[in-house]
């Protein structure tokens, strides 16, 4: 489905005031997100009447486009974004950042004013027009209905089957023991016993690893012979071995992806919301596929693995092998079901058919500049 | 081509930001770096005093400027200016400074309102000269000083960087697009 046919199916047409590119596209993501609200974002060229509107009104032409747009259209709801909402007490504020907890819920009280108004802070309330209408949401797992709280819909990518996915266990096997030998910071040799080849020393004091295979050999030898790798605490490279060196840090963030091989941790449930502590330090870890977009969506919300294969559109393998690397550095934080948007709530508002495609010919802006930057 | 196609540089002297610039722009960097003086001198003969600009050209005639802010605090009059509108503020921090918790604590409140709006990715250089504070730490850092403002990306990309290796300036850059939209470049 494309930008033209889903808007034509969108309920809810929604216009913007000076709002930028980047702005545009952030609103579009949520409106994307949250397909149950059916919203739909209209281009710049659009004709349609907007069943409401969203103003930017700390951009340099969001205040006057806002009171223009208000004479001309009196009827039509307008939502006015801004980070000081104390300034426009005469606008329906939403305080930036903006976000899908607080967005829709204002979206909501903006065309149905009858419904119950959402949470709002203790300090604040929404008052009629002429005082402050500042809203202030704050989502939390009561406040999301029952209703809304649906399984995941079917997805549509062919290369994902929830009923597909394999697992491994980062607690069992080789792994384990590498992670008990750091926590005691016992320094320890990974050996093959076919051959006795020593293939990396870990030294936990130090935070250094040194490595006689590459890492495309190290996933030739989990794929194959994970079962024959032991620990030796006295194994020593030959002299004739070629030695790379690198952290402990790069080191878990490597191994851990190669063995989960597109393979989802059984410490990581499916349908449970998880969100990045902070991002990995990627300019110095081993390259991972779609590692920056997976970092920058798990930075910004909570979301189940398999939200995130939905709305991102990645492939399972890789967003699998991310988390595997971002666990090992205890880069996830799996508390966050109660923080803010709910897997549930909004997988059921998702589905596949959803996410857009990447039309090359459409793409923004910010397209543009990723294909630019990433050809450099 | 809008106006506030601009990504703002900003950091402290010496931190990089005009290697930075130079790595990723399509023309030679128009550069105001003059010789320094007072404390300036004792991390780098010149330093810029205006700004650095470059271009990075999309090929369809639309381009997206580059700016670099001067480093030294006194001409941060000229910021308001830099970043009126824009795609994202890069924060470039010297890990060989004295003390980088009170740079970063300066810079992300001297932008406080602009990273309201947009979102910012931090950059550590000289990491391979002083390997402390690490990305962790500048992570707890970021926890404590930005407790009074609000970000549009609280939990910010932190990178280490050498500004002069183009693949980390191309991370940093990436990095902020993907802040701004996760959904770019999603698979066809």
């Amino acid at each position: 489905m494309n930008d033209k046919e889903k808007l034509a199916g969108a309920a809810i047409l929604v216009g913007g005031i000076g709002l930028d590119a980047r702005k545009e596209a952030v609103f579009r993501m949520a409106f994307r997100m949250n397909r149950k609200a059916n919203y739909g974002f209209l281009e710049a060229g659009d004709t349609q009447a907007p069943n409401l509107a969203i103003a930017d009104l700390d951009s340099p032409d969001g205040l006057a486009g806002a009171e223009k747009f208000r004479q001309e259209h009196p009827d039509i709801p307008l939502l006015a974004t801004t980070i000081v909402p104390e300034n426009f007490t005469n606008f329906v504020t939403l305080a930036k950042p903006i976000r899908m907890e607080t967005l829709f819920p204002a979206l909501d009280h903006l065309l149905h004013p009858s419904q119950p108004a959402p949470i709002l802070s203790s300090q604040q309330t929404i008052e009629q027009a002429g005082k402050t209408n500042h809203l202030e949401h704050r989502a939390t797992q009561e406040n999301i209905p029952a209703s809304k709280q649906m399984p995941i819909p079917p997805i549509a990518n062919p290369s994902w089957d929830p009923d597909k996915i394999e697992y491994f266990d980062p607690e069992q096997g080789l792994l384990a023991l590498v992670n008990r030998a750091i926590r005691d910071h016992i320094p320890v040799g990974i050996v093959d016993r076919r051959d006795g080849k020593l293939l990396w020393r870990i030294f936990p004091e130090q935070e250094k690893v040194e490595a006689s295979v590459s890492m495309e050999e190290a996933q030739s030898i989990f794929r194959h012979g994970e079962s024959d790798l032991i620990l030796r605490a006295d194994a020593s490279f030959a002299a004739t071995d070629n030695l790379y060196s690198m952290t402990l840090t790069e080191y878990l963030w490597q191994i851990h992806a190669i063995a989960a091989d597109g393979r989802l941790s059984k410490k990581i449930p499916l349908n449970h919301p998880i969100k990045l502590r902070r991002w990995p330090n990627l300019t110095r870890l081993h390259p991972l596929p779609e590692a920056l977009r997976l970092a920058a969506f798990l930075a910004r919300s909570p979301a189940s693995p398999a939200l995130t294969i939905r709305m991102l559109r990645v492939q399972s393998q890789a967003l699998f092998n991310f988390l595997a690397a971002a666990d090992a550095l205890e880069l996830l934080d799996y508390s966050s079901a109660g923080t803010g948007i709910l897997p549930e709530h909004i997988a059921s508002a998702v589905t596949a058919v959803d996410v857009p495609k990447a039309n090359p010919t459409k793409r923004g802006l910010l397209g543009r500049l990723l294909s630019k930057i990433a050809g450099l | 081509m809008r106006e506030d196609n601009k990504i703002v540089f900003t950091g402290p002297v010496g931190a990089g930001k005009t290697s930075a610039i130079s790595a990723i722009s399509d023309v030679p960097i128009i550069s105001t770096d003059a010789k320094a003086s007072d404390m300036t001198i004792n991390r780098k003969g010149h330093t810029t005093v205006a700004m650095d600009y470059g271009i990075l050209n999309l090929g369809d005639k639309s381009k997206v400027h580059l700016y670099g802010t001067p480093g030294q605090e006194r001409f941060d009059f000229m910021w308001d200016i830099l970043t009126t509108g824009g795609l994202g503020l890069i924060l470039m921090l010297d890990n060989t400074r004295p003390n980088p918790k009170k740079d970063m604590h300066f810079f992300l409140h001297a932008f406080k309102d602009y990273i309201a709006d947009v979102p910012v990715v931090l950059g550590i250089s000289k990491t391979d000269i002083n390997s402390h504070p690490d990305t962790s730490e500048y992570a707890k850092m970021l926890s404590e000083v930005s407790q009074d403002i609000t970000m549009l990306n609280p939990i910010p990309p932190i990178f280490e960087v050498d500004g002069r290796r183009k693949e980390d300036v191309k991370n940093l850059v990436m990095a902020l697009l993907f802040s701004i939209d996760p959904g770019l470049g999603m698979i066809p």
